[in-house]
């Protein structure tokens, strides 16, 4: 009636319990029914079919990008020069606009690049070098920016919001709708490898379980725990194990006083499933192995390489971890990026993420802008690399397949006082996103901005002709993406057609 | 004459309501029931009229959280509660803190899981076994041992000190003594690991999984 063990112990283990069973005079129907899911769990959710699955599925995948504390677009890509301002007719010398020497404009996009050159004082003269013109250079035909006007200033609440579409689709996530197309077969098919509202779980109670997101606090370590014994020098063998767990099982838990009085729990059946059958199949799929960020492991190596800080820059072992995840057919949906936590190999100087990551720009916006974008955009420009370099089973590369939503809570405040290069800033609901992907209307920039106010503005979703006094909600940013990546939006009350969005 | 009448309506009406009570509280089979489902409330399992424990209607079951799952390991296997597993030179709790119902100021999580996660009880398990050969370590290690005192080290025979240990275990990690089929289950891993594990590596294997398997039964882990 269990399934076949291989071994006389557990053999004689399984018909000792069946036994007992039958004995205390268990309900048939229970035993048929306990059998017939022992007998076909393996086939429901066997490793062959997880491969084959994994290899042939035409999948999607996405990567939120997260910029937490507020990545300013126009201190990016829709950055203004001072006299763009002054021909409008606005104030230059009261509003964040760039002097030209340190912006870059491109005679063949639309996109901007900012390449600030600063100290940041409060982080003890920190120097900082934005160079975003290299990487618009590279990158420009997969990149797209949609104009946007979030609905809350309160981080977490905004973050939140960012990933749902303020609740567009019954309050599930942006990850959890694409894990639900395209993660089934997928162990680990919504990785939550960054920080506060972006890793949130939705509350969407009709998800599929296997797209519930999977948050990962310390990944440099984490995928060990993915098996109970993977790489532990102390561990028994895997057989003893194996007979250990049987006799737990099957002597020790089922005729327990504990298991018999509480097997209904949700709680109580989902432990033991887990245990079971989730740990089997990642154990036989060597998942903690295939993840685990060692020089033993050759992918991880080859990213070892890529990402060499990643000992002491979480976001680079976050970005190792995603990588893995995605090209050995793990996860169809990983969010990372920096946090609100202070990263420096050394003191203040060699600071790598301030405290408070972008929203440290209210202390000092210029400089930290052209920190943190610098940040991610050096983390996100090797990780296409490395999934451009990855084919995939279909054809194609990894990257052909996969779209970079650079998520943000929300803009920053336009003003400056009078000419000043340090200033701190504000949170502001009008902004714009990066969105990265090679099925993206690569090389736009979606909607326009106002020179006199430096406020951006919307675009007709059909065509991507700016429309002055229209509003990229969250909405229509969430279901603009999902369409991108050929998820049917459907469900979504009055989701917009965001045509203009989609390269083809 | 009248005052009889709804004298006898009114007992008869309370008899009725009581009885309907009675009846809604019925066992629908042979594990639920009311008299058994009283009686499991204690922890020494006492059994029904039928010898079943009843079903718990509410089946009100949590997962122990990680500071919880913590203190209890390291009380019941006496190690100090930040050395009981590592991972990459850390306290492996740092690593399993979110998966097992902790919360991270700096990932700006506040609050905590309620419901366990397909990783949890992976995670249990990997703590335990660390836990638990840590214990097995120092105990085999010439010191005074705890919990596992004489254990023979190649022997695969179930002798009294393999139930002493196998009676500590109980005590240490669920507050009770082991039933005998709970012996049996102990005696059939050192029957086992007898004819897999090399000679002197027997006792100390088998003090390692008898330990793990304690450690993650249900009843040590849920509650």
């Amino acid at each position: 009636m269990k399934r076949k063990l291989g071994t006389q112990a557990a053999d004689d283990a399984a018909k000792a319990k069946a036994e007992k069973m039958s004995k205390r005079g268990l309900d048939r129907r229970e035993m048929v029914v306990q059998a017939t899911l022992l007998a076909l769990g393996p086939m429901l959710w066997s490793r062959r079919l997880l491969a084959g699955e994994t290899a042939s599925a035409d999948r999607r995948f996405l990567i939120v990008m997260h910029g937490s504390g507020g990545a300013s677009i126009v201190d990016s890509f829709m950055a203004l020069a001072s006299s763009e301002v002054q021909s409008a007719g606005g104030n230059s010398a009261g509003l964040n606009c760039y002097d030209p020497a340190q912006l870059v404009s491109f005679s063949d996009s639309p996109l901007r690049a900012v390449n600030y050159q600063g100290t940041i004082a409060v982080l003890g003269g920190l120097k900082v070098q934005g160079n975003q013109d290299a990487f618009v250079r590279k990158h420009k035909q997969d990149m797209m920016v949609v104009t946007t006007e979030s609905t809350s200033v309160t981080h977490v609440t905004a973050q939140k919001r960012a990933i749902t579409g303020n609740e567009a689709w019954s309050g599930r996530t942006i990850q959890e709708a694409v894990a639900s197309v395209y993660g089934k077969g997928m162990p680990l098919a919504n990785l939550l490898l960054g920080q506060g509202g972006y890793i949130e779980h939705g509350i969407d109670t009709s998800l599929p379980s296997f797209a519930k997101g999977l948050i990962v606090n310390d990944p440099a370590t984490w995928s060990k725990g993915l098996s109970s014994a993977y790489g532990l020098d102390e561990a028994p063998s895997e057989e003893v194990m194996a007979i250990a767990r049987e006799i737990r099982d099957q002597m020790l838990d089922g005729p327990s006083t504990f298991y018999r009085t509480f097997k209904n729990s949700p709680v109580m059946q989902n432990w033991v499933h887990s245990r079971g059958d989730t740990r089997a199949l990642f154990e036989q799929s060597k998942l903690a192995a295939g993840l685990d960020i060692s020089g033993t492991n050759g992918s991880a190596a080859e990213l070892m390489r890529i990402f060499p800080d990643y000992t002491w820059d979480p976001y680079e072992a976050q970005a190792i971890l995603a990588c893995m995840a995605i090209t050995q057919g793990t996860t169809c949906t990983a969010t990372l990026g920096p946090g609100f936590t202070v990263v420096s190999k050394g003191g203040l100087t060699e600071t790598r993420n301030p405290p408070i990551g972008f929203d440290f720009s209210h202390a000092s916006h210029r400089g930290v802008q052209a920190l943190m974008w610098t940040r991610m955009l050096s983390v996100t420009d090797r990780m296409i690399e490395f999934l451009k370099s990855k084919e995939y089973a279909r054809g194609g590369s990894y990257w052909d397949r996969s779209l970079v939503y650079f998520a943000t809570d929300f803009g920053r405040s336009r003003v400056r006082p009078s000419g000043a290069d340090v200033f701190a800033s504000g949170h502001h609901l009008n902004n714009g996103v990066l969105v990265m992907s090679p099925m993206a209307n690569g090389n736009k920039v979606l909607g326009g901005i106002d020179p006199k106010t430096a406020l951006t503005y919307g675009f007709d979703p059909a065509t991507g002709k700016p429309e002055p006094g229209r509003k990229t909600e969250e909405k229509d940013l969430y279901s603009g993406l999902l369409q991108v990546l050929d998820v049917n939006t459907s469900a979504i009350h009055n989701a917009p057609d965001m045509r203009a969005m989609r390269r083809r | 004459m009248a005052h009889r009448k709804i004298l006898s309506v009114g007992i008869l009406g309370t008899a009725l309501m009581l009885a309907g009570c009675s009846w809604f509280k019925k066992p629908k089979g042979n594990n639920a029931g009311g008299r058994g489902q009283k009686q499991t409330q204690s922890v020494t399992g006492a059994l029904g009229d039928n010898g079943e424990p009843g079903l718990s209607n509410r089946s009100n079951i949590r997962f122990k959280k990680v500071y919880l799952l913590r203190n209890d390991f390291a009380k019941a296997l006496q190690l100090p509660p930040n050395q009981l597993c590592k991972e990459s030179g850390k306290d492996c709790l740092g690593s399993y803190n979110i998966v097992l119902g902790g919360v991270d100021p700096n990932m700006m999580l506040y609050s905590r899981i309620e419901q366990p996660v397909t990783t949890s009880p992976i995670a249990v398990e990997r703590i335990a076994l660390q836990a638990c050969s840590r214990r097995v370590n120092l105990d085999f290690g010439g010191g005074k041992p705890l919990i596992f005192a004489n254990i023979p080290a190649s022997g695969s025979t179930f002798e009294q000190s393999h139930r002493d240990a196998v009676q500590r275990l109980y005590q240490n990690f669920l507050q009770r003594d082991p039933t005998d089929g709970d012996y049996a289950g102990h005696e059939k891993l050192l029957d086992s690991v007898g004819s897999m594990v090399s000679g002197q590596e027997i006792g100390k294997v088998w003090a390692q999984t008898a330990c793990w398997m304690v450690a993650t039964q249900l009843e040590s882990v849920l509650y």
